[in-house]
This record gives C-alpha cells, structure tokens and sequence, in this order.
C-alpha cells in the first residue's frame, strides 16, 4: 500500500509549480492514498492531486483557500493509525516534544505534520513522526533556502517503509527509512 | 454396514491398480475413452496427465518421481517471480516511484496490473456453476495463469485462456474430492496419496495447463510481438508485417477448404454464399477448445476424446467440421442473420458422442464408421474420402508425423451404448441404414424396368401368335401392353433426377415424426400411401409409386393375368 504524503505547495502565491522532476514521477496508478499537510492554497492543487489518487485526505493549513478542511485527521491504513495535522497549531513549530503531546491526543501510531518546509522523519518513545517538508519549495518567513521534498510510504502490515524524495542540486535524491511497529 | 461400505472404496483402489497396468501405447484406455467412459472416472486428472504425457504410462513406479520434478518446477517458478520490492534497501534505483524499466517496482507494478487483468476475466468463469464462485479456486486460477504468462512471455495472458483452466481445475479438484471421501473409510494406498495429492492443487492443475496450453498456443499466437522484460504485455514489432498470418485463421482456412469442402460441400458452398468466414466464430472455438459450446459435463467428454486421440490435438480440426455438420440442416436452411446466431449460439446437443464419433470418422473413415445417429450428414462420395486420407496430416501435426494414429476398431453396436437397445444388425449394416436403402430402392428401380422391358418383348412375340378373333387374348394383350408402359413411364420420369437428393427428400418428410428410430421400409410407403390426395404430387411420390407398384392390387391381378397368358401361350 502506497500513501504519498506532502504539503505546503503555496501555489500560485509563493511557488508557480510543483518542480518538473517530482511531477515527472508522480504518475497515476500507483498511489493508493495521498496525505496531505495542508497549504495547498487553491483548489487546482487539490485537484491535481486527485488525479494521482482518488483517496486524498487534506488537513487545513494556516494560509487556505478552503476553510472547510479539518484541523487535525486520523486516517487508519492497514495496522497503522496515521494523525495528521498542518502544525501552525502547535509551538514551538516542529518541537518533538510538542508534537508528542498532539500524537498522544491523537493515539496514533504516525504522526505528519508540515509548516516548517523541512523535512523531518524520527522515532520519538517508539512512535514514528514525519515532516514531509515543502513539495515545491515554497520559502517560509524564516527561510528562503528550501529544498523541495515529498514522502512516500509503503505500508505492509506492520511495517512502514519510508521513502524521502528530495530536489537537491536539479536532482532526485532518494532515502529510504524503515519503522517497525511493536 | 461394513460391507456396503468398503465396496466403492474398494472400487476405487482397484480402478487405480487398473489404471497403473495400463500399456505405454494405452490401446484399451483410449478405446474405453473414445466411447466416453471417463464420465464416471475418479482419476480423470491422472488419465489426463497420462494422455498429455505429463505421467509416462505403463511405468507407475515413476510416477511419484514425474509428479513430484513438475510440483517443484511450480513452486520454483511462482518463488522465483514474486517480487518483494519493499525488501530492496538501494532507494536511488529502486523506490516505488523509479521510472527505471529494471527496478523492482516496476516490475511490481507490471505484475500487479497483469494479475488485475486476470482477476477481471476469472472472477466471470462460468457464471453458472458455482464451483467458481470460491474464493479459493479463483485466487487459486489466478495464481496459475499469472505463473503461465510470466513463464511463457510471449503468450503471456489473453482473454480465454481462463475458460481453459476452468474445466482443468474442474477435474482436479473433483478427483480430490474423491480421494478425500475414499480416505474417510479406508486407508489408501501411498502412491495414490501422492499422485492425487489435494495440497498441490495448484500445483497439478499448473501441470495440466501448461500442457494443454502447449497444444493449443497456436490459437493465441498474435504474429510481430516480441516479449517484454517484465514479462508485461509484448509489443507489437514491425519487423515482417504481414509476413506470417494469425495461426488461428490459418488453421480455419485449412479446415474451411481441406476439411468441409470435401466432406460437406453444399454446406462449404453455402457459408461461401452468405459469406460467413468460419474465424468469426471458429476463432472461439478453437481457442477455448469448445468451453462455450457444450455443458462442462459435455466439455469433460469432448476433452477426454481430444486429449486421447492426439496430443497435438488434431481431432478439434474435425470436431469444428462435425459441429457444422450436426447444425447443417439449420445452417442450409437459414439467411445469414439466423445462420450467424446459430453459430454463435451454438445450440444444445442431446448426445456429445455423435459429434466425437463423427469426428472420428471424418479423422479416420477407414477405421471409425458414420454414427448411425448422426441423421444430417451428406454423403461423401469416396473420391472424396480418398482426398481426405491423404490430407489427414494437417497443419498443426506437422511435427507429429510419426505419429500413428490408434486403429482402434469400433464395430457399429459399440457406439454407444445408449442407443444399442433400438437397433438391428445385419451383417454389420445396420438395417436402415441410408446407404442401403438407397440401394434397394435402386435394386427396385433395375426390376421395375427390367419387367417393362420384358413385358413389352413377349407382348410382341403374343401378338403374332393369339387368334386375331379371340377377344378376350386381344384385351389381355392390351392390359399388357398397358402395363409395360406404365412401367416404363414411372421408370423414365424418375429418371432424370438424381436418386440421392429424392431419398433425402422422403427422409425429410418422416423428420417431423422425428427423433424416432428411423422406420422400416414398409412403414415409409405405408405412411406415403396414407397421404392425403390433394397434397400436389412431388417428385418423391414418383419414385415410391414406383417402388410400391408390385404390390399394388390391381396390378398384382394384372401381372398374374399375364404371367397365365404366358403359360398358356
């Protein structure tokens, strides 16, 4: 099972696109659920997702378009309970120990927030925290050196294979982290 | 109560031990097969290995080893094609979004596709039967046919293939079914156990298929396509365009043109005129072995027999010329729109022997005799059959010439032994057989003028020797002549039209009475006699007045009249 996630596109008003390289690999077809952290502003980047999977959960970010998405999503994908959560919310932004308070709200297994542009993947007291990081780069108020990058995991059973796709230097540098559940 | 129960286990085992004394060239098995003996069998898929050379006969102490090498090739093959790409930690090359041709993914996601494909086409096996509806089996099909095309890249998977599986998986698991029934009241022995093992379903099944499919590939085969790595769907090449036709087509035509034509010409002629191409139906049939046409018990037979007959499975070339045959009548007589549904909508046959044993005579006249119930075939002339024997090799036996065909000889009452009860042998003609009618009404024919000859030769002799004065020698004289010519005249009418297409005619008048054992003679001419007098004269009445005239009253009176004179005289 493959759920992509990714957040923080800020089209059109910081970034035009997604960079050619990741549109080049998202194809169809593959993908059987998208995560999304939430900043995708317009509703053309919601649909733009929709066309890579018909199962898209979206979380609202500080700078919508649509005010209609939830503050926080708990989806459930084979053993795994994933939280989701843009993260403005919480301070100080992306601060393990505060996200530990929202995953222990949650009781979920994963929890994805976005906000900070960076990518960020741990294991913190046996649960597993992901920041999938800005997928088009889009600067933040605090920086304007982003790398772009986007998180696929692959879920079997109890396992969840964690691939980090980043843009560095024009180039698809990928990762691949595992994180077993007890 | 012990007893009662211990007899059909006891069966079983012995049908095994005959099974295992089987000869290399299996004579008697195919014999018994041909005959559609195999109906009630436990171990068709043991019979079926045997005849698809998957099991050497005759050799029963190799046949755990031969099982077991073809288990393993199936579990080594399904190893060695699933992917666990989750499994690869080198994420630069390989990570689920890779568009490299050689990543693992890619490979994962080609086979998830294909397996989709086939889910799609097996989970609408025979929606009839519910044997299909489980999960089981169908995950169990899927698995096969996924294994075959990644084995066979080139074949790959195509529609139809499943309707293949479907009666093989059919057989297999029955055979389980049996065993393990058997097994809840005695102790089997091992080597049963072993070769009709029910946790290698999948397995035997795989075997069967693989080797049925290996006979038949020719019906798949689509020319200019080379495989793909990824054992996905192959593409089309340019090389050679139009070099090599279909096989399948190629096969049709040769059956169109080497096989009906001679046989059948009349029906050839006919789905010329309509322009009927025997690929637009044929194409099914060849390809799914008949699985649309025949009820699946029916099918098991049909297959039985083209397993037995050839393992390169020539006898489907004259099962399409049989099926024809046996709709003939209905073919002949529809437009193209009525010809076309029967043809695609095959309609239900009452005994599936007759086409099997049809089939057979077409392969092998010499050999296999017309099933006598087999009403709407034509006559072949023997140039024909002639032809026919030289052609017999065709083309996909090529490769099997060495191959001699089992002379098993069929006297007729062994047909079948369903109808034995309502029919009469002499000298090993069956009494009212078409052939020797007809030659009796021509035997009738060569009398009746013979006597008009005759009659009219002693009338002149007569006639110079009565007594000019006697008026009652004078009016014999003349009832004479009378009935020489009437002779004469119904001998010379009937003449020019062709005896066959008259008798074929009557036949079809008695038809309606139908599916009756056809009547004797004398039972004909009584049911022609009580005709009604305004039905119009048709050209059939002709030739029965004449065959009847003897036997009329007033003639007979007539005839004696003479025959006295000529004594007199």
């Amino acid at each position: 099972m493959l759920v992509l996630v990714l957040g923080d596109l800020h089209i059109p008003h910081r970034t035009s696109t997604l960079p050619g390289k990741f549109k080049k690999l998202l194809v169809p077809g593959r993908i059987q659920h998208i995560l999304c952290t939430g900043n995708l502003c317009t509703k053309e980047s919601y649909d733009y997702l929709k066309t890579l999977a018909s199962d898209v959960h979206v979380v609202r970010g500080d700078l919508e378009e649509n005010t209609n998405y939830p503050e926080q999503k708990v989806v459930t994908v084979g053993q795994f309970r994933i939280g989701l959560c843009h993260g403005h919310q919480v301070v100080p932004w992306g601060d393990p120990e505060a996200l530990a308070l929202v995953q222990r709200q949650l009781d979920v297994d994963i929890l994805i927030s976005g906000h900070t542009h960076k990518f960020e993947a741990y294991e913190h007291e046996s649960k597993f925290y992901i920041n999938p990081g800005s997928a088009t780069g889009a600067y933040n108020p605090l920086d304007t050196n982003i790398t772009p990058s986007f998180v696929l995991m692959d879920i079997q059973s109890s396992t969840v294979v964690t691939y980090v796709y980043q843009l560095v230097d024009e180039d698809v540098k990928v990762e691949r982290i595992e994180y077993k559940k007890n | 109560m012990e007893d009662v129960k211990s007899a059909p286990c006891l069966k079983y085992e012995e049908e095994w031990l005959a099974l295992s004394k089987v000869d290399i060239e299996m004579t008697g098995l195919k014999e018994k097969i041909m005959e559609g003996e195999l109906r009630a069998s436990r171990f068709r898929s043991v019979i079926w290995r045997l005849l698809l050379g998957a099991l050497t006969p005759g050799y029963p102490d190799l046949w755990s080893e031969e099982t077991k090498a073809s288990r393993e090739h199936y579990k080594q093959l399904k190893e060695s094609i699933a992917v666990k790409p989750c499994l690869i930690s080198e994420p630069e090359r390989d990570n689920p979004l890779s568009t490299n041709e050689k990543s693992s993914w890619h490979q994962f996601f080609c086979d998830k596709e294909l397996k989709c494909l086939i889910k799609q086409d097996v989970v609408r096996t025979f929606p009839g039967v519910d044997f299909f509806r489980s999960e089981e089996i169908q995950e169990a099909m899927i698995s096969i046919l996924f294994c075959y095309a990644r084995e066979n890249p080139t074949m790959c998977y195509r529609q139809g293939m499943h309707e293949v599986l479907a009666p093989v998986v059919f057989v297999v698991k029955s055979d389980h079914h049996a065993l393990l029934h058997t097994k809840e009241q005695i102790t089997l022995r091992s080597d049963i156990l072993y070769v009709v093992n029910p946790d290698c379903f999948e397995e035997d099944s795989y075997t069967l298929f693989r080797r049925i499919m290996n006979a038949i590939e020719g019906s798949y085969l689509i020319p200019n396509v080379a495989p793909t790595s990824t054992g996905y769907f192959p593409c089309p090449t340019n090389a050679g365009t139009g070099a090599n036709e279909n096989q399948v087509i190629a096969q049709l035509n040769w059956i169109k043109e080497i096989l009906l034509a001679p046989s059948d010409p009349e029906l050839h002629d006919h789905l010329v005129k309509l322009d009927i191409p025997l690929p637009l139906f044929g194409i099914r049939w060849l390809r799914l072995l008949f699985g649309r046409e025949f009820p699946l018990q029916d099918l098991l037979v049909l297959w039985d027999a083209i397993f037995a007959d050839n393992r390169s499975f020539d006898l489907v070339n004259y099962i399409v010329v049989a099926m024809l045959s046996s709709v003939r009548k209905t073919l002949i007589e529809a437009d193209y729109t009525n010809c076309l549904t029967t043809l695609m909508r095959f309609p239900a046959v009452t005994d599936i022997s007759l086409i099997i044993d049809y089939a057979l005579h077409l392969k092998n006249p010499t050999v296999y005799k017309v099933p006598s119930k087999f009403k709407s075939i034509p006559k072949v002339s023997n140039k024909a059959k002639e032809k026919k024997t030289k052609v017999m090799n065709g083309p996909t036996s090529t490769n099997n010439r060495k191959f001699v065909p089992n002379n098993v000889h069929r006297p007729a009452q062994l047909q079948s032994p369903s109808y034995d009860q309502d029919l009469h042998f002499s000298d090993r003609y069956l009494l009212h057989e078409p052939d020797l009618l007809l030659r009796e009404l021509k035997h009738a024919q060569n009398i009746i003028s013979l006597c008009s000859a005759k009659l009219a030769q002693y009338h002149r002799v007569l006639e110079k020797s009565v007594d000019p004065n006697d008026v009652q020698a004078h009016s014999a004289l003349t009832g004479m002549q009378e009935l020489s010519n009437l002779l004469a005249d119904n001998v010379r009418k009937s003449e020019p039209m062709a005896v066959e297409p008259a008798f074929e005619a009557q036949e079809k008048i008695v038809s309606p009475t139908a599916k009756k054992p056809p009547i004797s003679p004398t039972d004909k001419e009584q049911v022609k006699l009580t005709q009604p007098p305004s039905r119009p004269r048709s050209v059939e009445m002709t030739l029965l007045k004449s065959t009847s005239m003897p036997i009329k009253e007033d003639d007979l009176e007539a005839a004696e009249f003479t025959l006295s004179l000529l004594k007199l005289s």
